[in-house]
C-alpha cells in the first residue's frame, strides 16, 4: 500500500506539500472546517476528513480531530504546513504517541526555540550572536553608563517587568542615562509595581535577513543561503527575496556559520530558518528560530534549486538529503498576495473571487490556495497565495515582477497587488534600499495616490458602459456574449 | 449618425460628455467634438478589447457604476469618474440578479442597521434598500434592478451570517437594458 500524509493546514500550503507527495507518490489527505468543504486544497486531496467547525480552535488546531482523521484515513506522516499547529512540540508528540511520523523537527527543538529567553541563552553557549545587553536588572545609572560604554551607544532601557511598549526610554549619549533611567525606573514602579530596569544595545532600521537550514536525522545539516525579508508592514513580512541584496558572499559565509551552529544547538533535522538582525556595518544579531517551513520557501527553492518541501518529507522518512552541492542561480522574489485593502488601512476583504487572471511565462510561480469563484472566508488567515518570480539577477526580477503584475487580475476582494504595483517603481526598493520600517514609513508617506486614467481607458469604459457595464462575471460566458451582441445589434437598428 | 447614442457624463476636472455610438465594426467615441472610431468586442471572459485607427488596442474588464466606474487595465483597478447619467446601477458585488430578479445577500457577516422598505413595494434601479454594517462600515445596500420587493428577511438590529438573504426583488417585465 501505499504511503499517505496527512496536511494539517489548508489554503495554498495545504496545496504546496500535496504537491510533493505527488511527486513522491505518496497519497495525500486533506482536514477541513466547515468553511472550506469547496476550498481548493479539499478538491486535490485524494482523502478528505471534516475537522469541525469553521473557527480555527474547533478545526485545524483540534489536535484529537486531527489525530481521528489520520486514523481513520490510514495515514501515516503527518504535515503541519505554517500556522495553526506546525510549532506546537505538544502535537508533535501527540503524533509521535499516536504512532505517526511528524513531519517535521524534532520535537525537543521546537520546545528549545519556544521559549524566547531560553533560546537566546543557548544561543549565547552556542557562540551566536544575540543583541548585547545587561542579563540581570541594574542598581543605578552608572552601572547603565558601563554597559553602554561597552556596547555602544544607542541604547534602549526597559522595565524588566514591562511590555507592550510601555516603560522603554532610549538614550543616545551617557549624559541621556541618568534622566532615562530615573524615568523609566519611576514608570516602572508606577505601571508594574516593580521598578527593575535594565539596557540593551538599540539596534536602528536593521534588515531581517534570515537562513534556511536543513539537515537529515543522519547529522548532516547545511545552509541554502540567506532571505531578504525587510519589506514588513507592522511587523508582517509582505515580500521576500534571495538573495539579500545587502548580504556579501564573505557575509553569507557568517551568517550560514551562524545559522548551522544556532541549528546543532538545539540538534535541529527537517527545515528550519534562522532569522537575523542585519546591520549595517555588517554585524547580526540571532532574532529568533522558526522550526517549520517558512511561508516564504518558495524564492530558496528557487534560487538553489532545492524541493524543501519534499525534502521535508524524504527527511521524516529517514532518507540522507536529497542533493550534495546546490550552487545559487539568479535571484527569487516572493510577493504575498493578501485579501486585504491597501488603501483602506489593510482591513481584511473577504468574499467571492468573481474574476482571476494569473500571470504566466518564464520565471512565474503561483503557490496560491483559490482560483475563481472561490470564497475567501472570513476565519482565517487572509492570504490567497503568493507570486514568485525568478531571474538572472535581482534587477531584471524586479523587471519580470512589474511584468507580472500587469498580467495579474483580481476581481471581487480587494487585495494587496496595487501595493506590489508601487513597490516595483520605488527607487529605494528597485536599489535595495530598505530597512524593517521602509514600508510603514513608505506607507505613511501615501503609497496609493490612484494614477489617472489615459484617454484610452477612458474610452473603454465609455465603450464598456455604453455596452451595458456588469458587474464582475458572474453569469455564463454565453450570456455576457449576447448581451454585448444585443446590445450593439439594438443600437445599430435604431 | 444620430442613432442608437449613449450619452455619459464625465465628471472629472474637465467635465464633459462623452458620447458613444455603435457602428457594425465597434463604436464612435465622441469626446469634446473629436470622433474616433474603435473596433470592440467583448472576449470571452467579460473583459473588452478596443483597437484604435493606429493599431494601438487596450484591454480591460469594466464595472458601471452610478457616478464613476473602474476599469481594471493593465492590472491596475482605475476608478473612471464617467457614468451613464440614465442608469442608476447599484453597488456591483453586492447582489446576484438575472432577467427575472436579484437576491440581496450579505456580502460580509454583520449586523442590519437599517430597513427602508418594505416587502411588495415597488422599488428603481438604486432605490437604497437596506443599511448593512460589516466590518465597522456602514454600506449602503441598494437595488441594482427595477422591481417589486418579492421578500424581506431581515429587521433592523438583526445579524447576518455571511450570504445570508436578506430580501428578493422581483422584476418588472421589462428589458433593463432599453
Amino acid at each position: 500500500m501505499k504511503r499517505r500524509l496527512l496536511v494539517a493546514n489548508r489554503g495554498e500550503i495545504a496545496l504546496r506539500i500535496f504537491r510533493a507527495c505527488r511527486d513522491l507518490d505518496i497519497e495525500t489527505v486533506a482536514v477541513y472546517s466547515d468553511a472550506d468543504r469547496q476550498a481548493l486544497h479539499v478538491a486535490a486531496a485524494d482523502f478528505a476528513v471534516r475537522l469541525g467547525p469553521a473557527p480555527a480552535a474547533e478545526s485545524y488546531l483540534s489536535v484529537p480531530a486531527i489525530l481521528a482523521a489520520a486514523r481513520k484515513t490510514g495515514a501515516t506522516l503527518v504535515h503541519p504546513g505554517y500556522g495553526f499547529l506546525s510549532e506546537n512540540a505538544a502535537f508533535a508528540r501527540k503524533c509521535a504517541e499516536a504512532g505517526l511520523t511528524f513531519v517535521g523537527p524534532p520535537a525537543a527543538a521546537i520546545e528549545a526555540m519556544g521559549s524566547k529567553t531560553a533560546a537566546r541563552e543557548r544561543m549565547v553557549a552556542a557562540g551566536v550572536p544575540v543583541v548585547p545587553g545587561m542579563r540581570t536588572a541594574a542598581s543605578s545609572a552608572s552601572e547603565i553608563e558601563r554597559f553602554a560604554d561597552e556596547a555602544g551607544y544607542p541604547i534602549l532601557l526597559k522595565a524588566s517587568a514591562g511590555g507592550g511598549g510601555k516603560g522603554m526610554r532610549r538614550a543616545d549619549a551617557a549624559d541621556e542615562v541618568r534622566a532615562a533611567f530615573d524615568r523609566v525606573a519611576s514608570e516602572a514602579r508606577t505601571s508594574f509595581a516593580d521598578g527593575a530596569v535594565y539596557a540593551e544595545k538599540l539596534i536602528e532600521r536593521p534588515r531581517h535577513v534570515e537562513v534556511q537550514v536543513i539537515g537529515d536525522s543522519r547529522g548532516r545539516l547545511v545552509a541554502l543561503g540567506e532571505r531578504e525579508c525587510s519589506i514588513q508592514r507592522r511587523h508582517q513580512k509582505v515580500v521576500e527575496e534571495c538573495p539579500s541584496p545587502a548580504v556579501s558572499e564573505d557575509l553569507r559565509r557568517r551568517l550560514s556559520e551562524a545559522a548551522v551552529a544556532a541549528a546543532r544547538a538545539v540538534e535541529y533535522s527537517s527545515c528550519g530558518t534562522v532569522e537575523f538582525l542585519l546591520v549595517p556595518d555588517g554585524s547580526f544579531y540571532f532574532l529568533e528560530m522558526n522550526t517549520r517551513l517558512q511561508v516564504e520557501h518558495p524564492v530558496t527553492e528557487e534560487v538553489w534549486g532545492v524541493d524543501l518541501a519534499a525534502e521535508m518529507i524524504r527527511i521524516a522518512l529517514g532518507e540522507p538529503l536529497g542533493f550534495s552541492d546546490p550552487v545559487p542561480r539568479g535571484h527569487a522574489i516572493e510577493c504575498r498576495i493578501y485579501a486585504e485593502d491597501p488603501r483602506r488601512g489593510f482591513a481584511p476583504s473577504p468574499g467571492t473571487i468573481s474574476a482571476l487572471r494569473l500571470p504566466h511565462g518564464p520565471g512565474i510561480r503561483h503557490d496560491i490556495g483559490v482560483e475563481g469563484g472561490s470564497v475567501v472566508p472570513f476565519d482565517y488567515d487572509p492570504m490567497l497565495g503568493k507570486l514568485i518570480v525568478h531571474a538572472a539577477d535581482r534587477a531584471s526580477a524586479v523587471s519580470r515582477l512589474e511584468r507580472a503584475l500587469q498580467e495579474y487580475e483580481i476581481w471581487g476582494v480587494e487585495t494587496t497587488l496595487p501595493l506590489f504595483r508601487r513597490l516595483v517603481a520605488d527607487a529605494e526598493f528597485r536599489a535595495g534600499a530598505f530597512d524593517v520600517q521602509w514600508l510603514d514609513r513608505r506607507i505613511a508617506e501615501g503609497l496609493f495616490d490612484d494614477r489617472a486614467p489615459s484617454r484610452e481607458e477612458i474610452f473603454l469604459a465609455a465603450v464598456g458602459i455604453a455596452a451595458g457595464g456588469m458587474d464582475a462575471p458572474s453569469s455564463s460566458r454565453d450570456e455576457r456574449v449576447s448581451l454585448w451582441r444585443r446590445a450593439a445589434r439594438r443600437e445599430s437598428v435604431q | 449618425m444620430k442613432r442608437g447614442r449613449v450619452r455619459l457624463r464625465y465628471r472629472g476636472r474637465d467635465a464633459r460628455e462623452i458620447v458613444v455610438a455603435w457602428t457594425p465594426q465597434g463604436a464612435t467615441v465622441e469626446d469634446g467634438g473629436v470622433r474616433t472610431d474603435v473596433d470592440a468586442v467583448r472576449l470571452p471572459d467579460g473583459r473588452l478589447s478596443l483597437i484604435f485607427a493606429d493599431g494601438r488596442q487596450v484591454c480591460g474588464r469594466v464595472i458601471a457604476g452610478r457616478s464613476e466606474s473602474r476599469v481594471g487595465s493593465r492590472g491596475e483597478i482605475l476608478s473612471v469618474p464617467l457614468a451613464d447619467p440614465r442608469h442608476r446601477t447599484a453597488h456591483a458585488e453586492m447582489d446576484t440578479s438575472d432577467a427575472s430578479g436579484e437576491e440581496i445577500r450579505a456580502l460580509m457577516p454583520g449586523r442590519v442597521v437599517e430597513v427602508l422598505i418594505r416587502e411588495g413595494e415597488t422599488v428603481s434601479a438604486g432605490t437604497l434598500l437596506l443599511i448593512l454594517e460589516a466590518m465597522k462600515m456602514q454600506n449602503e445596500i441598494r437595488a441594482s434592478i427595477a422591481g417589486r420587493v418579492s421578500r424581506l428577511e431581515v429587521s433592523a438590529g438583526q445579524a447576518v451570517e455571511q450570504g445570508a438573504l436578506m430580501a428578493s426583488v422581483e422584476a418588472r417585465v421589462a428589458d433593463p437594458m432599453i
